[in-house]
């Protein structure tokens, strides 16, 4: 009875683990990044707008004075601006589809390729090294 | 750090340093020595104990548990040094059932110096027979076992 | 069935280290196929695991003792109820069920993100397993379980035996309680391993980004919630099965326990300034790491017997392997922290003290160093060791004095905080805000006064708590009046829907205003009266309104205890008010004794009696029944403040409410709605 339950277990967790070694790969994705540059800054712009909403409603339940509400306002529009100028920059540029190029050429290879200057790996979606600030191709 | 940064600093040193301060200042008169018996007396020789609250432990030693009505009074025995404490008993709690003959004791309270310690609380635990039975090695586990 | 739970432990070893080993070599490679049989690997090493569990379940309750763990903490006579207790009711059983939890996390991890955050999660995975594996290791290598039953024979000679009955579990954890405590403890310290992981897992793949953050925070909450409520049920258990009338003394274990949770709140507060204003990213990563360093840490100083505590858990030798494995994770993450620290620069800086980030800031001080102070606590009689030579050790006489000064200014942030704003508050703003529950608190104050309390500690901690009451009752009224005029529903309709649609928050402020009822219930113990009567039966014992009268006590019989039980009558201003039955119990199968307090408990105040024992009369002829009898001023308002704690968070859980699509089809336009905090369809911003 032990021997049979701790074969199947054995025989189960083999399978399972040697399963996925022999089976087709339709989708690879271990190399596609979630966060590029253009992700991070649409999720930024979310949360700046989120923060907008967040502060008129304050002045609606009478947390703030008027004045406060409209100079931090006017603040956080600045912030929101600027990132839609950035990425409607990336999109104009095509550097986006250039971001996707990148991701899914490198979908075989490493996650990251080592900076020329310092060997650091950065993100392929850095266009310049983290650690010393070289280019990167 | 940029200067106007710094200014955010002052808040949270002031209010670590106030917490630190009330820590370290609240340990006199409530900190309590933890001692074997031996310690007890090296320590009531060089007069360090200066009224302090000590917890001293030891196991009970059979046969010398005395209860009265305003006091239980028992003796415990450091089992390295064989040293023994007079232990005298007044605190409100009744005493735990687990202080019985060869427990091991934890006496909260005083001590003057006179042989006899004054406990205002005790703790105390019974080694069960399966547990002295592994302590005195007549029975072990093992995972391997030739049958 | 233990050779089979040995077995399943061994591939539970092989499976976790061929996981770690198959996920980093296929990340590095980019080689999804070793990936993804490295998850598979995670997976088995849960099967195997449950397989273990499952085996450890199967010999107590059949009762085998030829296994030497079942001896040790269960017996025949155990009912079936308490057996299941039995498994976790020693070291070996309580670090299985750690680790079957901890790779149960880990299962539910890799299957929910099986086909997302593909750069991150074979670190993610590794980073589990490496965990588990150590406590595999440690059941496998040092506590098992599984280990058989052996006599040394005078030759020396070993051979089997089966005992004849078990040794039975401490009668201290035969409460039902007992049963759900310390799963969810395990749940709580283990749970804080999944954001621990992602952090790394960020880290490693550097996608520093929110995603890691996101996920991260929910998984803390989950563990925070489980850690909580284990925390709670551990103060009841210890009020009602202790017998020594509290529900906590800041004993060794129950400071292990805490320490995380403090940690885990900190970062619960923290993180919004993360997601909100992109600040103090360096600092949420230390929290992370701290957390889990703290439930390790926990760990450790319960199963190393390091400190000395009432639990009284056996010393052992796996002390020096937690604290090696502790060095190993602290070092290693705090290591990839440094490496990684250009990845977490700030967007944002404080811009005054008047501010929501500020107030942000000093919760998360006060958090960490409510933590920091316990720590010092707990550790004073090691630590004094070291510097001084001389052991020694500080209880709640040290405890209380520290901590209330720091749970009232967390009292006090608790209310100011939310009432700030953003960036900064010009005293117009502080006006508005503050006008109400100021006025609320200072009402309270007073009332308080005059009802004749002087004692500061229940004045101020009373003042704030209807400071922060009213702040909170303020927030929902004014954001239901708000959102009634503009969407133009009913009130009730509107307050529903202001929770749902921003659940983080306005759970959030449940969550508070279940503190504040916490607060009042702690503020009790400042009230508590007690009184020790040696009595015969027909005798009284009187503590201000009420009177107690012993009326009876009889021999009872069960199949694992034998007990004594008194029959009270509680009459309070000379009416009977209620029949009380606490009880006296003897375990033969440990030789211990306990009490079952009676307890009769009022919004007002509990009415506690412990039958602690009996002792001899005066004159030789008989026995006296010795009663205690506590006054407990509101302390059911800590169990009612744990459970609005509870719902208050899952409240927080739950997804946000999307704007009904009804109502207005999504459009590109309103992209922002995919934002989840303060959705609210009243405003639109389009640069």
């Amino acid at each position: 009875m032990v021997y049979l339950f701790s074969t199947i277990l054995a025989a189960g967790v083999l399978t399972a683990i040697c399963w996925p070694l022999f089976a087709r790969v339709d989708d690879p994705r271990s190399a596609v990044l979630e966060e590029t540059e253009w992700d991070l800054l649409q999720r930024k712009k979310d949360v700046i707008l989120g923060n907008i909403q967040d502060l008129d409603f304050e002045l609606k339940c009478g947390k703030l004075s008027a004045e406060d509400h409209q100079r931090i306002r006017n603040e956080l529009m600045a912030e929101v601006a600027e990132v839609y100028r950035v990425i409607d920059r990336i999109e104009a540029d095509g550097d986006l589809d250039a971001l996707i190029r990148t991701a899914v050429a490198q979908r075989r290879g490493p996650v990251a390729a080592p900076c020329p200057g310092c060997g650091r790996r950065n993100p392929p979606s850095n266009k310049f090294c983290a650690e010393c600030g070289h280019r990167l191709g | 750090m940029p200067r106007k940064q710094l200014k955010f600093v002052i808040g949270p040193v002031v209010v670590i340093l106030a917490i630190v301060w009330v820590a370290v200042s609240a340990l006199d008169g409530t900190g309590s020595y933890w001692q074997t018996v031996p310690e007890l007396y090296a320590m009531d020789a060089s007069d360090g104990l200066d009224g302090r609250r000590v917890k001293v432990y030891g196991e009970v030693v059979p046969g010398t548990i005395v209860r009265t009505t305003e006091a239980v009074r028992f003796t415990i025995v450091d089992l390295e040094s064989r040293q023994t404490l007079d232990i005298e008993y007044v605190g409100r709690s009744p005493v735990p059932d687990t202080l019985r003959d060869y427990a091991e004791a934890v006496v909260d309270g005083h001590y003057a110096g006179d042989g006899v310690f004054t406990g205002t609380t005790i703790q105390a635990k019974c080694a069960s027979k399966y547990e002295r039975e592994l302590e005195a090695g007549v029975i072990t586990e093992a995972t391997q076992l030739e049958r | 069935m233990s050779q089979l739970g040995q077995f399943a432990l061994t591939l539970a070893f092989v499976a976790a280290t061929y996981s770690i080993i198959a996920s980093l070599y296929g990340v590095r490679r980019g080689n999804d196929r070793l990936i993804a049989s490295g998850r598979n690997a995670g997976l088995g090493a849960f099967a195997a695991l449950t397989a273990a569990f499952g085996s450890l379940f199967y010999l107590f309750l059949a009762s085998d003792f030829s296994v030497a763990y079942v001896v040790s903490t269960s017996n025949r006579a155990l009912p079936y109820f308490y057996k299941i207790a039995a498994i976790w009711g020693g070291q070996e059983g309580s670090l299985l069920l750690w680790g079957w939890i901890l790779s149960g996390y880990a299962a539910l991890v890799l299957i929910q993100n099986r086909a997302r955050h593909a750069a991150m999660m074979p670190y993610v995975t590794a980073v589990l397993m490496g965990g588990l594996l150590f406590f595999i290791a440690i059941i496998l290598f040092v506590a098992n379980p599984f280990a058989e039953l052996v006599r040394v024979g005078p030759d020396g000679a070993m051979t089997a035996f089966t005992a004849a009955d078990g040794r039975g579990l401490n009668p201290l954890l035969q409460y039902f309680l007992n049963v759900i405590h310390p799963p969810m403890l395990y749940l709580g310290m283990v749970g804080f391993a999944v954001p621990f992981a992602f952090a790394m897992g960020a880290m490693l793949s550097r996608q520093l980004g929110d995603t890691w953050i996101r996920t991260t925070r929910r998984w803390t909450m989950v563990a925070w919630l489980f850690l909580g409520t284990g925390i709670m049920l551990g103060g009841l258990w210890a009020y009602v099965e202790l017998g020594w009338g509290g529900y906590w003394a800041w004993d060794p274990v129950e400071n292990a326990s805490l320490m995380p949770w403090l940690l885990g709140t900190a970062f619960l507060h923290s993180v919004m300034i993360q997601e909100k204003k992109g600040m103090m990213k360096v600092w949420n990563m230390v929290l992370v790491i701290l957390t889990y360093i703290g439930a390790l840490f926990g760990t450790f100083l319960t199963r190393s017997g390091i400190v000395n505590s009432v639990h009284a858990f056996a010393q052992s030798e796996i002390g020096g392997y937690f604290l090696a494995f502790i060095i190993v994770a602290a070092g290693g993450a705090f290591y990839l922290l440094y490496d990684r620290r250009g990845y977490l620069k700030t967007e944002n800086e404080l811009e005054s003290y008047a501010s929501r980030e500020s107030g942000f800031m000093f919760n998360n001080l006060l958090f960490v160093a409510a933590c920091f102070a316990v720590l010092f606590g707990t550790m004073l009689p090691v630590l004094s060791e070291w510097f001084t030579g001389i052991k020694m050790t500080v209880d709640e006489t040290w405890f209380n004095p520290v901590m209330i000064p720091i749970g009232l200014a967390v009292l006090f942030v608790t209310g100011v905080g939310p009432l700030l704003a953003w960036r900064r508050s010009s005293i117009g703003s502080l006006r508005r805000a503050f006008t109400i529950p100021a006025a609320v608190g200072v009402a309270a104050s007073a009332a308080v006064f005059a009802g004749g309390v002087r004692n500061p500690y229940p004045l101020v901690a009373l003042t704030l708590a209807a400071f922060v009451a009213a702040s909170i009752a303020h927030e929902f009224v004014k954001g239901t009046r708000a959102r009634a005029s503009s969407t133009g529903e009913r009130l009730g309709e509107a307050l529903v829907n202001l929770t749902l649609r921003n659940t983080r928050r306005y759970g959030g402020y449940i969550v508070h205003f279940g503190m504040v009822l916490l607060f009042v219930g702690f503020t009790g113990k400042a009230f508590d009266v007690e009184t020790t009567a040696n009595m015969d039966l027909g005798d009284t014992v009187t503590l201000r309104q009420y009177t107690v009268r012993l009326d009876d006590v009889r021999g009872e019989r069960a199949a694992n205890y034998d007990g004594s039980r008194a029959v009270a009558s509680l009459f309070e201003d000379g009416v009977l008010v209620a029949r009380m039955f606490p009880e006296r119990r003897f375990y033969p199968a440990s030789e211990q004794s306990t009490s079952e307090v009676a307890v009769r408990s009022t919004l007002i105040e509990d009415v506690y009696i412990n039958f602690a024992g009996t002792v001899e009369r005066a004159d030789g002829a008989g026995l006296l029944a010795v009663i205690q009898v506590f006054l407990k001023p509101l302390v059911m308002w800590v169990w009612i403040g744990g459970l609005v704690v509870a719902a208050g968070t899952l409240i927080a859980m739950l997804p946000n409410k999307r704007p009904g699509a009804s109502k207005r089809p999504p459009t590109v336009e309103r992209a922002e709605e995919s934002h989840e905090e303060g959705v609210h369809e009243d405003t639109q911003v389009r640069a």
